[in-house]
């Protein structure tokens, strides 16, 4: 080298990065005008609708209402409603559409922006340019962002808007009829907005998802096919392994679809289905959730959320690393990193064969409570018949020829056994520590138990007992010293007392345990939660809060006599009303508290089936709409029997 | 000017380039010669900084050219397809480089452009081969990079063209003292065109020298003995290939011309007469030393 010929060239970090991102994005533009006509179909056009819907409802009522319109005017504003309700339910479909092509166009726009990572005329075309590695990828990056995120967000700004008009109006409307629907429309609307914004961060993920999963890849049936089977293969796995952890776990027990919520942090389509099942589990439940259960989507609980962020990030930096480290010759194979080979299709076998594993592995630990009884030899030739199959076609889609058959023979068992392996570990691991947890009294915000022995055994006694729900600190301090006592492995004669507990932690996560107990322990747990004040809280405690936030507004009281037919079942005759304005809910509360002060467990497991009397009321709230409440009243309770009497006397209609 | 020291490229673990050492001076016409998969293309991609070298130094005036932007700058390469271009037109083209390479000269590219009279507002994907290339490498030309990396790059012209083409080159070699490195199969061209060659073959490097000094190494003699003679007769020269027809043996022998005579003049020949050899015939020569025979196949 000679001295004239030296320069010396300084490698500056974003080098050429407005015409890099200016040209992408040009490059883009098909995939940005298909996401920019997805955007525009999805919530504007049900905001337009929904919003028309909901004028032509609000006219069509007024009309009714007006004692000067006509037949005919009435006549075609209910038209024109039926009409908005049609172009309204058909711009409900096609959002609906428009949001999951936003979502695989998402996917589409990060394929081709960085096609470079599969195409090898492309690889001449990008790497031959004088941009480095952090111009490509942050340029790339922004383009997809502004071709895929932009057109989103602004759809997502567009709907916030619509919500809001619409739900206002959607107050002052229902809410007319019913007081209760403000509190319905406001929690509709609140999951709508979160819905929309979780559509948003599943795009987000989406795209450093699959941009991890491209960058080792280096063919294009690979790149395409790929990110799409492990996007779907990451919650089945997550899902599936929950499900095992919590099946072969001693005292763990499965709480409804909730044990899946993790799974909305993981990858971007279990953030959308595990969002959807909450919409579909908290909205088809009607109004027994409006105000009773937490409404928060899952992916914006606290930890997941972190969860989520942290995975995302994760991702962009894995990706950043695998595509300034990935060896450019080597476009063209199926796979940038060799090793991906086995990792890729291993990761879509998990998915298939954790379920079909776990039958073995839980029928040798005995541990699962939902394993069935058939013959394990046809989960295994199922498991080795499909997992091959499918590992065969994901052989071809990478381009394989079979020369070697034998190769994909050996690395198909491969992934099968490590698969087991997993699976093993999850079925046996007690649940990662997950069987030892006791939540210090501090972390838990709500708590409940339940304690009963065996009905059979003890037909004369009442023999369970419930903390319903109990946010008192004492109770809940109470409750885990209670807890720390279970032995946390089965033993062999405790088969007739159970203990359930549930615990609502800060964090959000909801804890469900269920053990064996021996009859000593459970005598010892019920001569400590079987108090005045507990039993009060448990039965009637809930009618004070009513009290409490909604005052004493009774609309009907009834009191009946209570026959037993058998030890399940009992017939109510001589039922008496009374007058609201001259029951007094605070008295005959006050009586009952009186009462309870002889409460123990003796008392308690001796005065079963002694009950006299049904109590009904009925409270007139005003934020929740009218609930009732059923009241028994029992022998031993003097000075509640004693309030009635003399109220009855008094009151009866 | 361009210096390879020892580098290394694996293709699925094996060595497309075996520890090639090239050294290019600047403004020169370089020549790459070699067997299909001798590692020309693989050796191009290096020197533009699409691929990174296994082991090994790729620097052009004393800078790595991978990921390194700035050293980019100062290099176009042009590869054997030009596919990825086949949603632009011209136009679209000329803009595209215009924004990278802050060099690029529009009253070039307008000069060059008028002279092939290539369709504007076109796709290049309804263009024929030899027009792509020639649109990439008016393209390449009007960058005003110091150096300039063709891959094949008149596969596909016609002889006009080519002709055209090559005098572009030369003017730009002329007007800005541009390094070309240039890969053919077509011996011929580089023959023309270029004032060193550099033979690869199996990732290694033949040779890397002057062209007239290759020229002048290998030659054929024609010559006559009263005994046959073989390969081994001739002690102390490279015999490169021997053939015998009639009572005449030919002879390609690599070596300096006075020491060649003077080793055949000691079996006392009845004629020596020598011919000069083209750069085709070198290649075929070298190449078969090398195992690379085409006797061999078929």
């Amino acid at each position: 080298m000679t001295a004239q010929s030296s320069v010396n060239l300084q490698n500056k970090p974003f080098y050429k990065f407005l015409p890099y991102f200016l040209t992408k994005l040009r490059f883009l533009r098909p995939q940005m005008i298909m996401t920019g006509i997805f955007a525009l179909l999805s919530y504007p056009l049900v905001g337009i609708f929904v919003n028309m819907w909901i004028d032509a409802d609000i006219r069509l009522s007024e009309m009714s209402a007006l004692t000067n319109s006509t037949t005919q005017e009435i006549q075609a504003a209910l038209s024109f409603k039926r009409l908005a309700q049609s172009l309204a339910e058909m711009s409900i479909v096609i959002g609906g559409i428009c949001l999951v092509g936003m979502f695989v166009f998402t996917f589409v726009t990060t394929l081709r922006s960085f096609r470079y990572l599969y195409n090898k005329n492309a690889v001449d075309m990008d790497y031959a340019l004088p941009v480095n590695h952090n111009t490509r990828f942050f340029a790339d990056l922004a383009a997809v962002f502004t071709t895929s995120i932009i057109p989103h967000f602004i759809s997502v700004l567009v709907g916030i808007i619509f919500t809001n008009v619409i739900s206002e109006k959607a107050k002052v409307f229902w809410g007319a009829h019913n007081a209760g629907n403000v509190e319905i429309v406001e929690v509709v609307s609140s999951i709508v907005l979160q819905c929309m914004f979780a559509g948003l961060f599943a795009c987000f993920m989406q795209i450093a998802f699959s941009l991890l999963t491209i960058s080792t890849s280096g063919k294009k049936a690979v790149a395409a096919v790929f990110p799409v089977l492990i996007n779907i293969a990451i919650p089945i796995i997550h899902a599936l392994a929950l499900f095992i952890i919590e099946n072969n776990t001693y005292g763990s027990e499965t709480f409804g679809d909730t044990i899946y919520y993790p799974a909305t942090a993981t990858s971007p389509v279990g953030m959308l289905a595990i969002s959807a099942l909450f919409c579909i589990n908290y909205l088809a439940r009607g109004r027994s959730n409006i105000g009773n259960v937490d409404s928060t989507l899952p992916i914006w609980r606290v930890d997941y959320l972190i969860w989520a962020i942290l995975l995302t990030i994760i991702f962009f930096v894995g990706a950043y690393f695998l595509i300034k480290f990935r060896r450019n010759e080597r476009v063209g194979s199926p796979y940038v990193y060799k090793g991906m080979s086995v990792i890729i299709p291993g990761i879509v076998v998990l998915a298939m064969s954790l379920p079909m594993w776990n039958m073995v592995f839980a029928k040798l630990a005995h541990t699962s409570y939902y394993t069935p009884q058939n013959d394990t030899v046809a989960w295994v030739l199922g498991l080795l018949i499909s997992t091959f199959i499918v590992y065969i076609i994901l052989e071809l889609i990478s381009g394989k020829a079979f020369r070697k058959f034998h190769l994909t023979v050996a690395k198909w068992a491969g992934s099968l056994v490590g698969c087991a392996g997993i699976t093993a570990l999850l079925v046996f691991s007690n649940g990662f520590g997950k069987a030892e947890f006791v939540p210090a009294p501090e972390q838990v915000v709500r708590a409940d138990v339940q304690i009963w022995a065996d009905y059979l055994k003890y037909p004369d006694n009442k023999t369970d007992f419930r903390i319903n729900f109990t946010t008192d600190k004492d109770t809940i301090a109470e409750i885990t010293e209670l807890h720390k006592k279970v032995p946390k492995h089965q033993t062999e004669d405790t088969s007739d007392y159970i203990i359930l507990l549930n615990y609502l932690l800060t964090s959000g996560e909801i804890v469900t345990r269920s053990y064996w107990i021996s009859p000593e322990l459970y005598s010892e747990m019920m001569t400590r939660i079987v108090t005045p004040k507990n039993w009060y809280e448990n039965i009637y405690g809930e009618v004070e809060q009513t009290l409490k936030e909604q005052g004493s507004e009774v609309g009907q009281i009834s009191v009946s006599e209570i026959e037993y037919v058998d030890d399940d079942a009992y017939n109510t005759q001589n039922k008496v009303y009374l007058k609201p304005s001259e029951f007094d809910v605070n008295r005959f509360l006050e009586a009952i508290r009186k009462d309870s002060e002889k409460m123990n467990f003796e008392l308690y497991w001796n005065c079963n089936k002694n009950y006299l009397n049904r109590v009904e009321i009925a409270f007139q709230r005003i934020k929740y709409g009218p609930i009732a409440y059923t009241i028994f009243v029992e022998d031993w309770m003097e000075n509640t029997i004693e309030y009635l009497n003399n109220c009855v006397n008094v009151t009866q209609n | 000017m361009i210096e390879v020291k020892d580098a290394v490229m694996q293709f699925d673990g094996k060595n497309a380039l075996d520890g090639i050492t090239l050294s290019i001076p600047e403004g020169c016409a370089y020549g790459l010669l070699g067997s299909n998969g001798a590692g020309k293309s693989t050796l191009l991609r290096l020197l533009s900084g699409i691929y990174r070298p296994a082991s090994g130094e790729i620097r052009i005036d004393g800078n790595e050219v991978f990921d390194n932007a700035a050293m980019k700058e100062r290099v176009f390469f042009i590869n054997d397809e030009t596919a990825q271009f086949n949603n632009m037109t011209l136009t679209d083209m000329k803009n595209y480089f215009k924004r990278f390479y802050s060099t690029f000269s529009e009253e070039l590219w307008q000069k060059l452009y008028k002279t092939l009279n290539l369709p504007l507002k076109k796709r290049l994907n309804t263009f024929s081969k030899g027009m792509k290339r020639q649109a990439v490498v008016i393209c390449g030309i009007a960058c005003k990079t110091p150096y300039l990396f063709l891959d094949e790059a008149f596969d596909g012209l016609d002889p006009t063209m080519r002709i055209i083409v090559k005098q572009m080159l030369i003017d730009a070699m002329m007007d800005t003292g541009l390094t070309v490195i240039f890969s053919s199969h077509n011996l011929g061209e580089i023959d023309e065109f270029c004032d060193r060659v550099g033979l690869l073959h199996a990732g290694k490097v033949v040779f890397d020298r002057e062209l007239d000094s290759v020229k002048g190494s290998v030659f054929k003699i024609q010559t006559a003995f009263d005994a046959p003679v073989t390969k081994e007769s001739f002690v102390g020269i490279d015999v490169l290939h021997i053939e015998n027809i009639g009572s005449i043996t030919h002879l390609i022998v690599r070596g300096e011309r006075d020491e060649v005579r003077a080793a055949v003049e000691k079996l006392s020949p009845k004629l020596y007469d020598e011919v000069p050899l083209s750069l085709g015939e070198i290649f075929i020569y070298e190449m078969e030393v090398l195992g690379y025979d085409s006797s061999k196949l078929g």
